[in-house]
Order: C-alpha cells, then structure tokens, then sequence
C-alpha cells in the first residue's frame, strides 16, 4: 500500500517522497512503540491500563482503566490475559512511564501492547469522551472476542461430547496416534480437499490442530464446500489415554 | 566367446557411464523424468490465508475459487522469502504447481512484493527514529500511515497521519499535506 500511496504522490508533484517499507511491524520490532487513537481506546475490547497513582486516578481516569502503578507493574504479571495476543494501552501522565510499561509488557511476550498518550487528555474530551472521576478497576477483566468460525474452548468441550457434531483432528496421522481427543476423527489437512466425502453434510463440524493455523486452513476450505463449520483457535495436547490440556 | 563378452561389457559399461554423464550435466536425461517434465503446471494467485510448516502446506484464497490447499516440499523454490515461515496471513503469494494425484504441490511459490515506485527511495527504521524525535516542525517531514484507518487506530508510528490507500486513490492529492516537505510512507510492512 505504501510504495503505491508513495507513487501517486510522485505523480502529483512531491519533489522528496520515501517510503519506510518495514513499516509498523519493522517499527515495533526494533523495540519502538506505537501510539493508539481516542476511538480505538474508547470503543475497543483491550486491557487498558492507568499507569498514575490512586490519587491522580481518582481524579480523573478513562473508563474502563485498570489501576496499576508503573511500580507495581511488574509484581502485577498474573493479572495480566493468558493470551498472549490481547490488545494492552497503557497511559500515564508522564509518556516515558507508558513507554516503560509497553517494554515491560513486550517482553512478557504481548504481542500487541501501545500506548496513549494521556498528557493530551485534551484530545481525548475533544472527542466528547468521558473521565471518571473516582477509583479505577483493581482487576483486568478480558474476555476475547472470537473472529469468524472461532468456537469457545466451552463449546468445544460440549462438541466433544455431542453426537450431534462431528469433531475433525486435522492433525497428521503420527500426531494423532500419539493422543487426540475423544471421539474426534482424523484427516490430515492435506488430504482433506480429497476426502470430503467421509465428511457428514448433516452434521456440525468442528476441527482442530494443535494450535488452531491448520484449523482455520480446513475451516475455510469446509466453509467454502458448505458445510456448517467452526474451527478451534487454541492450543490442545492430548495424552494416549484421553486426556488432554486446552489452552489460549 | 569370453573375450567377446568381456568387451560387451566394458561397451555397455561406457554406454551406462555417457547416459551418467549426461543426467550430471542436465543434459537429455534430466534426474527429471520426461513423463515428469511434460506434466501440466498451474498457476494460483492469491492471499495467503494459512501456512503450516509441520503439515507442510500452505493455504491461499484465490478470487473466484475461494480457498486452495496446497502442499509444499524440499524441492519447492521459494521466490523473494527463503522458506515457508516468511509468508504470513494476508500478503500476496503466487503458486505454481503441479497435480500429483490428488495432490496440488507446489513448484514454487513467490511472494507479491511491490516495487518502489521510480523517483522513491527507502528510508530505514533508524532514520524514521531521528525524525520522529526531532518531530515533524524541525524535522521537515510529514509521516503517513497508508493503512486503513482501522489499524491506524490500533497503533500507529507517533506522529503519523492517517491516509489509507484507498481514500488517497479515490479523493487525490488534497488528503496529503501541503508540498516542501519530506513524504514518508509507511503501511503494514513489505507486501
């Protein structure tokens, strides 16, 4: 999108055009931050975190702020989602503390931390948002919201158990050997687009891999042969004797 | 009647040494079979929805025939990216390949780049850090995010503003700031 973005504007007369082709992943990888907007604070499902002390957050925080002292971030780990791909802003008043918490964050391995830079709380009443006034959450409540044929690991455990839908392992044969979830049947991704026909029409399907990549592969394909289909996006590890760990 | 078998065999030993010879060189009897050579190769251009490397496969949404799996092994040539892991979900990826039964395997696979455009040079992440810390008054620039406006929200370089491609194709030149300064590009990395 850049280089052709980059191309028009040569066209238009802009005499020094460059083009930064990493980009913002290239800019976050070497350790950079990157900087998230008042809407996408205000409206989006992320752990948003109030690095200033209880009194300034009394005084005045964004709603649905978790209270944690940029002190007491690191002993604050635990509270933090499982999943390491939840979105975290962090603000304070001072941006070199948001800046901190990002890094401190990052290396605990979250893939999508930002910041907001709260010193322009200008910007953020411009907008017509709101600041509450008193203590902020104590706790960081995040649920993830599912992307399209996403299932829950609930309904996953209840699809186990259901003779209603059928349970695909899109795992390879020697994986599946070595432990794979009651009742769940084998077909290798790669066989898949060839073995449809051992595929019910009539029943819900759910497939699985390890990790949910190759999951989502034989989602889609399944989505586009019609079947009513969803896919885990999780991490699972079966025993041989049927027992198994899920995790996100 | 030993003598003469004796030389049949060291002829026919030359012969099997030439063919030898010619299969090293590449020559007519290629390490591929002909039956091989002549076989029907097929292109896919699409968005890479999905790579496993431990099923080896790599799956690509292709316009007007939705998504095809495709299989990928040691032989397969990696066209701008050095193995399989440097294809990631949404950049562009053309596959030729081959059907090997009812197997599509995958000959090579290129990844879509764009070109910079002619009069554009590239800037690197550590220049980007001086001008941003300079800021864009003394800095003499103007950073611009060309992604939608949506991971723009997410995250964005500091003080970068916000066209997206799309808008800037359809609305022109008014959305970028005025000229005399420095245009910097960037989007969602090198697709």
């Amino acid at each position: 999108m850049s280089p052709k973005s980059a191309g028009l504007a040569k066209k238009w007369g802009y005499a020094d055009v460059k083009v930064y082709s990493e980009g913002a992943p290239g800019w976050k990888q070497k350790g950079h931050y990157l900087i998230s907007t008042p809407g996408y604070v205000n409206t989006a499902n992320i752990v948003l975190v109030d690095l200033r002390g209880p009194a300034q957050v009394r005084a005045g925080h964004i709603p649905g702020a978790v209270g944690i002292p940029l002190d007491s971030l690191s002993e604050s780990r635990r509270m933090f989602p499982t999943s390491m791909v939840a979105p975290i802003v962090f603000y304070a008043g001072d941006i070199k503390e948001s800046v901190g918490a990002v890094k401190i964050a990052s290396q605990w391995g979250y893939k999508n931390v930002t910041l907001f830079p709260f010193p322009g709380a200008r910007e953020w009443l411009a907008e017509g948002f709101e600041i509450r006034t008193g203590p902020a959450a104590q706790k960081i409540h995040w649920v993830r919201k599912r992307g399209p044929g996403e299932i829950s690991l609930d309904d996953f455990e209840a699809a186990l158990n259901s003779g209603a839908i059928e349970v695909i392992d899109v795992r390879g044969n020697a994986e599946y050997e070595a432990g794979h979830f009651p009742g769940a049947i084998n077909i290798p991704l790669d066989s898949l687009p060839q073995r449809l026909d051992e595929i019910p029409k009539d029943k819900f399907i759910v497939v699985h891999c390890k990790t949910g990549v190759r999951g989502e592969m034989a989602y889609l394909l399944l989505k586009e042969k019609g079947y009513a289909v969803k896919y885990l996006n999780a991490n699972c590890k079966c025993k041989p004797d049927g027992t198994y760990w899920l995790w996100e | 009647m030993i003598k003469t078998k004796k030389r049949f065999m060291l002829s026919l030993w030359a012969a099997v040494m030439f063919i030898v010879s010619l299969t090293l060189a590449g020559g007519p009897f290629s390490a591929i079979p002909a039956w091989a050579e002549a076989e029907a190769m097929y292109e896919a251009k699409g968005k890479v929805k999905g790579v496993s490397n431990k099923a080896r496969t790599i799956s690509l949404s292709v316009k007007e025939k939705g998504p095809m799996i495709f299989k990928f092994n040691d032989q397969t040539q990696f066209i701008h990216a050095d193995s399989a892991r440097d294809f990631k979900k949404g950049e562009g990826a053309l596959i030729k390949y081959k059907m090997a039964g009812p197997d599509m395997v995958a000959v090579s696979i290129k990844k879509a780049i764009s070109r910079i455009p002619q009069g554009v040079s590239v800037i690197t992440t550590p220049e980007v850090a001086k001008l941003v810390k300079k800021g864009p008054q003394a800095g003499n620039y103007r950073l611009i995010d060309s992604r939608p406006a949506r991971r723009y929200s997410e995250g964005h370089i500091p003080t970068a503003l916000s066209v997206p491609f799309m808008q800037l194709k359809k609305k022109g030149m008014e959305l970028l700031p005025p000229k005399g300064k420095t245009l910097i590009f960037y989007c969602g990395g090198p697709t």
